[in-house]
């Protein structure tokens, strides 16, 4: 079992009545205003639960009203805390109260940072597969998701061949996505063939999916692939994309509230679906990139971070948050920027599930030098975060009454005693945080942060393999991507 | 005397209020301004202030957005109605088609496109989200397009728009019309594997593709 990074040591950034007043506006928002429908599976778990519904027989204009009651029954059956299990139980998590932990990817971006040219290019499966191995590798990832796309195989069936390269190649939790309802049945019979079925999937949870609204207010059938996962008793993580200025109010308050409104709705369809099932709740308040030299907006820390955090704590929900992601196109002092806020601020508000490290322009592109800073960053933070010993024996009087003024403490037996427990000591090799001379710099090789992680990538990539699933089980998981593939690339659509 | 009314009608598009637009609109007409030189000196120039200003970074996408759509209303609503009945027609840089495709209801990315391209000199004919490659076939025929730019925002989706390139091919549009692709799976590379026209990450990059693909030069 994996421990989570001891977060949440900044709190109560808006007041109870703020918190109340976003929460009201959201529930406001669903009762008067409503959702447009695009799922006739989610319309009649919305109906059978006493929604009202309006334009019922126009596919693409009805409206859904969810009532308050709907909205406080589905906040106080989800759980409060609940497992993230693995395929190796040794990396099994268990979200809980101001426990943070890092989840790699998410997106299946169309390009990825050739680690051999430097230069951006078209990801391929196998590019996936090194993506993957390396996250599995790396010690602060608690969980993994797809990171570039396997863009070499055709896009209809892309996503089983992406579940199909997760599966294999980590044996820690899974957490990604899916386009349909279909194509999320299909990677839950994946993962059912590992668990050993799916009633034991359901009890041992190695997968877990997000899914989205379209903003504002559209329940796009998509979402029929987070229905199907909570149909399965599996956890589902929320994340609508409202960008304030475009497809939300301008102003961050309006804009999360907007969000959290679309957040609540995801969490009410997993109720409706499995009452009391696991759900991980974000709301954010992104930006719509309106000047013509666009930045990346603090507004979009503030919601999707800060507030979001204590909305989650408001609802006693476990939440989760778009972390470490760079907009930067390359991992330069802007992303490395980026990346820190991203790992240190949702620690700080015990965020307990934070997704999509190793990303750099918003999520569009895969840089697995990223990840390895991203990795190396989380565990700085752990240790800053960490709980610190103070006793006799810390404290140390005894050591420094001993040695005395002028004295050192080098060869001390205190400090040989316990100088293997710092945290340099235990990760001697680290390179993002280079403190060596600069003597060596200026005869040296002069690699910066870049290089160094490049190195360090490539010599994981060399050793890091996982423990291969079980012949049968691999081949039974790639009978159902080629399953998928008879059938959907017979015909011109599905 | 005619001059105030050209700056009043460019003013009117200032103020990002539909009405205002309509109401100066009404009294050029009023007073027998032709709805073509309403169009071209009055709110030509103001779309280009607009424009300039969004390059320059002084005015934001929203303004220039709310520019297009209102001197676009009132074309729809009141001048393009005036110019057919009169067997008239207004120049314009060319016509274009412009849609999300099939299976796909984002369509906030491509709507920002359409602003631009109208706000740029275009005749633009937005057909909206979740469309077919059919419905596309048909409405470039119609309106004769010059250009039909498809957006997806999903990677299952952009198969659809390697589909809209044959479909064009089959039925024999292919030579005729210009096939522009937008989306954020979508690449330069991806567009160039299914055969298309081009790409665009940014609205500016798209009105300068297209000026491009149809040989404007400004």
């Amino acid at each position: 079992m994996l421990v989570g990074i001891k977060g949440g040591q900044l709190n109560d950034f808006l007041t109870k009545n703020e918190v109340e007043d976003i929460h009201s506006t959201s529930v406001r928002i669903l009762s008067e205003v409503g959702l447009q429908c695009r799922s006739d599976r989610i319309l009649d778990l919305f109906e059978n639960a006493g929604a009202e519904i309006y334009m019922k027989e126009s596919k693409t204009k009805r409206i859904v009203k969810i009532p308050e009651s709907l909205i406080k029954e589905a906040i106080k059956n989800a759980p409060s805390s609940f497992p993230i299990n693995a395929r190796n139980p040794k990396y099994n998590i268990k979200l809980e109260h101001n426990k943070t932990h890092f989840s790699f990817g998410a997106s299946a971006t169309p390009y990825i940072i050739d680690p051999e040219s430097g230069e951006y290019r078209k990801p391929t499966k196998n590019d996936l597969v090194d993506a993957i191995r390396l996250a599995d590798a790396l010690e602060n990832f608690h969980s993994v998701g797809a990171i570039a796309g396997a863009f070499d195989v055709p896009h209809k069936v892309q996503y089983e061949h992406e579940w199909e390269v997760l599966l294999n190649n980590t044996e820690k939790h899974i957490s990604f996505w899916t386009p349909s309802g279909y194509s999320a049945r299909k990677a839950l019979d994946m993962a059912e063939v590992i668990a050993g079925g799916p009633d034991e999937l359901k009890k041992n949870p190695i997968v877990s999916l997000g899914g989205e609204t379209v903003s504002p207010l559209i329940i796009p059938k998509e979402l029929e692939g987070l229905l199907e996962f909570a149909l399965a008793g599996l956890p589902v993580l929320c994340g609508p994309i409202p960008f304030g200025g475009a497809t939300a109010p301008i102003t961050l308050a309006g804009n999360f509230a907007l969000s959290n409104a679309e957040s609540l709705t995801i969490l009410l369809i997993s109720q409706l679906a499995n009452p009391g099932g696991p759900f991980i709740y974000y709301a954010n308040s992104f930006q719509l990139p309106f000047t013509k030299n666009a930045q990346s907006p603090p507004e979009a820390a503030v919601g999707g971070i800060f507030i979001s955090a204590q909305m989650a704590k408001y609802y006693n929900i476990p939440s989760c948050t778009i972390g470490p992601i760079s907009v930067s196109k390359v991992t330069d002092a802007q992303a490395g920027a980026e990346l820190m806020q991203g790992v240190l601020l949702p620690t700080l508000m015990g965020i307990n599930f934070v997704a999509l490290a190793g990303h750099l322009s918003s999520g569009n592109v895969a840089s697995m030098e990223a990840t390895v800073m991203c990795d190396e960053i989380i565990g700085h933070v752990s240790a800053i975060l960490d709980d610190i010993r103070i006793d006799e024996e810390t404290l140390a009087f005894d050591v420094i009454k001993e040695v005395g003024p002028g004295g050192n403490f080098m060869t001390h037996k205190h400090t040989l005693k316990h100088m293997r427990e710092t945290y340099v000591a235990k990760h001697k090799d680290n390179v993002f945080f280079d403190g060596t001379h600069e003597s060596l710099w200026i005869k040296g090789e002069r690699k910066d942060a870049y290089l160094r992680a490049n190195e360090k990538l490539k010599k994981i990539l060399n050793e890091h393999y996982p423990e291969p699933l079980p012949k049968h089980v691999q081949k039974r998981i790639s009978e159902i991507v080629k399953e998928v593939e008879n059938e959907k690339l017979k015909k011109r659509r599905d | 005397m005619s001059e105030d009314i050209f700056d009043e009608l460019s003013n009117s598009v200032l103020t990002f209020e539909s009405d205002e637009v309509k109401k100066a609109t009404q009294k050029a007409l009023e007073k027998g301004i032709d709805p073509i030189d309403i169009i071209e000196k009055g709110f030509t120039k103001a779309l280009k202030i607009v424009g300039d200003e969004y390059e320059k970074g002084e005015f934001f996408l929203m303004e220039l957005i709310a520019a297009s759509d209102c001197v676009k209303k009132v074309l729809d609503e009141i001048l393009n109605p005036l110019i057919l009945e009169k067997k008239d027609s207004r120049k314009s840089l060319g016509v274009v088609v412009i849609g999300t495709v099939e299976g796909d209801i984002h369509e906030i990315g491509k709507n920002i496109i359409a602003s631009f391209l109208f706000a740029a000199g275009f005749d633009v004919h937005n057909v909206g989200a979740d469309v077919s490659v059919e419905t596309f076939i048909e409405k470039a025929r119609e309106v004769n397009a010059d250009v039909v730019g498809a957006s997806a925002l999903l990677s299952t989706t952009i198969p659809e728009q390697e589909e809209l390139v044959e479909a064009f091919k089959a039925a024999g549009l292919r030579d005729r019309v210009k096939l522009i692709f937008g989306g954020s799976p979508v690449t330069e590379q991806w567009v160039k594997e299914i055969g298309g026209d081009g790409f665009a990450g940014t609205p500016l990059e798209a009105v300068k593709l297209v000026k491009r693909l149809l040989n404007i030069n400004e």
